[in-house]
């Protein structure tokens, strides 16, 4: 136990006690949580990231067969084993590997994949099965089992205008956060705080919770901004939104704030067309916003608190197109990155490419495994209350 | 019942559910009527509009999406070319729910909408769709049933045309007994890989009529809902609605959208079987639940939230809201979480709380400021998954003075009332929960304004209470 920790266990058990109850509902900081410290961030490549151009199987004749065009040749790779290499845009990700900071896990998926971009995030948020409809997400149900007596959106924050599915809860929602200036400069902001305090009509549930998201907003903006104010990066970071929002979250968590998930996406990986090109271009910025995030936790002692899973909803067809792309597929791989990993490296090979499922790769690992791990051992929480079912963890982290 | 007198306050009641409020013509009387209302609100049944945004356009939209051997520059405009067309029909709709004469059809027609969830590749499907919803709205549900199901949209979204006597997708049949007809635990796994293999053979032609392939059709005996036959896609249909679950299942998510969540099992059991013994005759059902008790009770009035829908009528209707242009309308939809055509999948949007998260409830409360004050915003919403199909660049430019409005039916409906009276009067028009509880003295006095009206009504449909109907 560390001595933040220790000060503010002992402070519950000790002075607390004596404050009286009036002056408790006052006292806005934080309520005590032994395990706040480990924070998770969830990188999201929307559009469907081809993970065989990501992690390449160099050692598989069938890759090369299959992709005439678009195959990574075995020179321009960065090898990982005697098997895989990374995509030569993803150095860092090298680094991380060498470190013993990185986990490939290959093949994950789900059974009877959906091949639609809406329908496959939609499973993926949910973390539901293909063949059943769940209106909230696995990180918002997360929200949900916390068990805190008042909501804490800012637990967990998604940096974009509007919220996904994967943060949304039963009760409780995560909170979108974009543009902070925006939030403070409401045209009838003062309006809405006096309506708010005179706020009367208690018995109508509907019009309650509009209150309450509405309060919970105003004082979530404010806490945030606190926070961001604490700890101002001296990173530079490249100019494009994702690396931005890298930049915010990185200064949160390096203010400590009280958010165990962030929620951060960058798009364009929808490559049917020329999918070198764009795929690079994309991979450069992900690099490139993940050397500087981490550098920046490095220096601010905090990366042994954070987590980083990225993914996408799916992974494209073995075979390339006729436009140098490749279509919509579905098992991919999932990145864990971590300073205290359990799994290192890599944590299962990938499929065989003679042996596809309708020109698709089979799927070993379901994703809900993953986040069942990320659940119990990363978050302390019950997975099996969250996802519908019970996943083996894999005990990766 | 039906001669039941209405206040204010419960003729506006009938009206948000019915239509997007009472239209303005109707204010100034001092006493209503329930069965004369109920007979203004369903003429809509003797009227239909077609949508024609497509059909009559000097562009030949593709009946189908063949993207086969054309070049991507060209694919690319050919897709955001259907997407701009598809705003197009939802805003023609937009407009059509603005007549409170025949809104009863269009209210209907969003919630079938969100029933039989679907999303469209071409825009001729998708208007196409459209009409058929709008045509069977106010009818019968086995008519409705029936030409859903065989729409080259829903054929299409859920697969039929990979269903194959060899190879069965059980997506359609699935979907139809899940979501559409009967809900879970009214069927068994067995009843749906059967069904499957009953609907095999359903496909469209070129000119999108439907067409039943006998060569892709399983021939053979299946056993569904524990009978035996060699049953065809038509037989399935039938069969399913023979069953009362069917009619409970409706009649349940009717009533939750035009009454409450809250509505007790007891109720719903005796509309339900009236619905099943019409021939399940929605117009009737929804006359029937407007003149139900439990639709005038305290507890289910100005406690709905609004769906984003409801909420852009509704100000439209009475303010004569205009989108200049289509960017804004996308935004706008996008913003607040309900955009036309696109629901989420396809069990549709979950209505109710699951509208409101902190970055919706600020666009809504700042909605009238965007549309009336010329403040900006910047609508910042994600970037579709499917690069061809997004436009972010006509999105994420600041949105201000792409809307008209007019003022002149508002002024000419509350310029009888000094100040003091004026914000109650306007209060209680705009705001159905309890506005004992909401304090008038909140609002600023529009003293520099000219048109105090105007001042008033900005404010008060910036309430959280405005969210509720």
């Amino acid at each position: 136990m560390n001595r933040r920790k220790f000060i503010s266990c002992s402070a519950l058990a000790t002075g607390a006690l004596f404050i009286p109850r009036f002056l408790k509902g006052f006292d806005k900081t934080p309520r005590v949580n032994l395990h706040s410290e480990n924070k998770l961030v969830v990188i999201q490549l929307s559009g469907g990231n081809d993970g065989l151009n990501t992690v390449i199987p160099y050692n598989q004749d069938a890759y090369y067969k299959l992709r005439p065009t678009l195959a990574i040749r075995e020179n321009l790779l960065l090898k990982l084993t005697d098997q895989i290499g990374l995509n030569g845009g993803l150095s860092f990700l090298k680094d991380l590997y060498e470190n013993g900071d990185l986990c490939i896990i290959n093949n994950v998926g789900y059974p009877e994949p959906d091949f639609s971009h809406f329908r496959a995030m939609d499973i993926w948020h949910s973390a539901s099965g293909s063949d059943k409809m769940i209106s909230t997400g696995w990180i918002g149900r997360y929200l949900d089992n916390l068990n805190v007596e008042e909501s804490l959106p800012y637990k967990a924050i998604e940096m974009d205008g509007t919220l996904s599915l994967a943060l949304k809860g039963e009760r409780i929602n995560g909170f979108a956060l974009h543009n902070l200036r925006q939030l403070q400069a409401l045209p009838n902001k003062d309006f809405l705080t006096r309506a708010s305090h005179e706020f009367h009509d208690h018995d109508n549930d509907s019009n309650s919770y509009l209150y309450k998201t509405l309060s919970e907003t105003f004082s979530a903006t404010s806490y945030i901004v606190s926070k961001s104010q604490v700890h101002k990066s001296n990173q530079v970071y490249p100019d494009t939104k994702f690396c931005k929002d890298l930049k915010n979250v990185a200064s949160l968590i390096n203010s400590e704030a009280d958010t165990s998930v962030y929620y951060v996406s960058i798009a364009g990986f929808d490559t049917h067309v020329n999918q070198l090109n764009q795929q690079s271009a994309r991979f450069k910025t992900l690099n490139e916003g993940l050397k500087c995030f981490i550098k920046d936790l490095k220096d601010n002692k905090k990366f042994e608190n954070v987590l980083i899973m990225i993914f996408s909803e799916f992974g494209r067809r073995v075979a390339q197109n006729a436009n140098n792309g490749t279509d919509h597929g579905s098992a991919n791989n999932v990145f864990l990155i971590g300073g205290t990993l359990k799994k290192k490296g890599t944590f299962n090979s990938i499929a065989n490419l003679n042996d596809l499922d309708d020109g698709n790769l089979k799927f070993t690992i379901d994703f809900r495994n993953i986040y069942a791990d990320i659940l119990k051992n990363w978050l302390n929480t019950t997975p099996d209350q969250i996802l519908d079912k019970s996943f083996p963890y894999l005990n990766l982290v | 019942m039906e001669d039941k007198k209405l206040s204010q306050r419960d003729v506006q009641h009938l009206y948000w559910r019915a239509g997007f409020g009472l239209p303005l013509n109707k204010v100034h009387l001092h006493s209503w009527n329930l069965n004369q209302e109920l007979d203004y609100i369903f003429s809509a049944r003797k009227q239909l509009e077609k949508i024609t945004a497509v059909t009559e356009s000097s562009v030949d939209y593709p009946m189908q999406m063949d993207m086969k051997g054309i070049a991507d520059d060209k694919k690319k405009k050919l897709k955001k070319e259907n997407r701009t067309k598809e705003a197009d029909v939802a805003l023609d709709f937009f407009y059509l729910m603005l007549d409170p004469q025949k809104v009863l059809r269009e209210k209907m027609s969003l919630f079938w909408l969100n029933h039989f969830a679907c999303r469209f590749a071409v825009v001729t499907i998708c208007e196409s769709f459209l009409n058929t919803i709008r045509q069977n709205a106010l009818g019968d549900f086995k008519n409705l049933l029936f030409a859903v199901l065989k729409h080259p949209g829903m054929l299409t979204y859920l697969n039929a045309k990979q269903n194959r006597k060899e190879k069965p997708n059980e997506n359609l049949a699935r979907e139809l007994m899940e979501l559409f007809t009967l809900g879970r635990g009214n069927y068994s796994e067995q009843d749906i890989k059967e069904a499957a293999r009953a609907l095999t053979g359903w496909s469209f032609r070129k000119d999108l009529t439907f067409e039943f392939r006998g060569d892709f059709h399983d021939e053979g005996y299946k056993t569904i809902f524990s009978q035996t036959g060699k049953f065809k896609g038509d037989d399935v249909l039938n069969m399913i609605l023979e069953r009362k679950e069917c009619a409970y299942f409706i009649t349940k998510k009717i009533c939750k959208e035009f009454i409450n969540e809250n509505v007790s099992e007891g109720i719903i059991r005796i509309l339900a079987v009236s619905f099943y013994e019409s021939g399940y005759d929605i117009s009737k059902l929804l006359r029937e639940i407007f003149c139900a008790n439990v639709f005038w009770e305290e507890r289910n009035i100005g406690s709905r939230i609004k769906s984003p829908f409801e909420l852009i009528a509704g100000i439209a209707q009475i303010t004569q809201l205009k989108f200049m242009s289509l960017a804004p309308f996308i935004g706008v939809q996008r913003m607040l979480g309900q955009e036309l055509f696109r629901p989420l999948n396809v069990a549709g949007w979950p209505g109710g709380k699951s509208w409101i998260d902190n970055s919706t409830i600020i666009s809504r409360t700042t909605l009238p400021y965007i549309f009336f004050e010329k403040y900006r915003t910047k609508i910042v919403t994600k970037e579709l998954y499917d690069t061809a199909l997004a436009e972010p660049s006509d999105l994420s430019r600041e949105l201000s003075s792409q809307y008209s409005a007019d003022w002149s039916l508002l002024n000419y409906t509350f310029n009888q009332y000094n100040e003091n009276a004026l914000a109650k009067k306007l209060m209680a028009f705009l705001i159905q929960s309890n506005i004992a509880l909401v304090n008038t003295n909140l609002l600023k006095q529009p003293k520099y304004e000219i048109n105090k009206v105007r001042g008033y009504v900005i404010q008060i449909m910036s309430l959280p209470e405005y969210q509720l109907c």
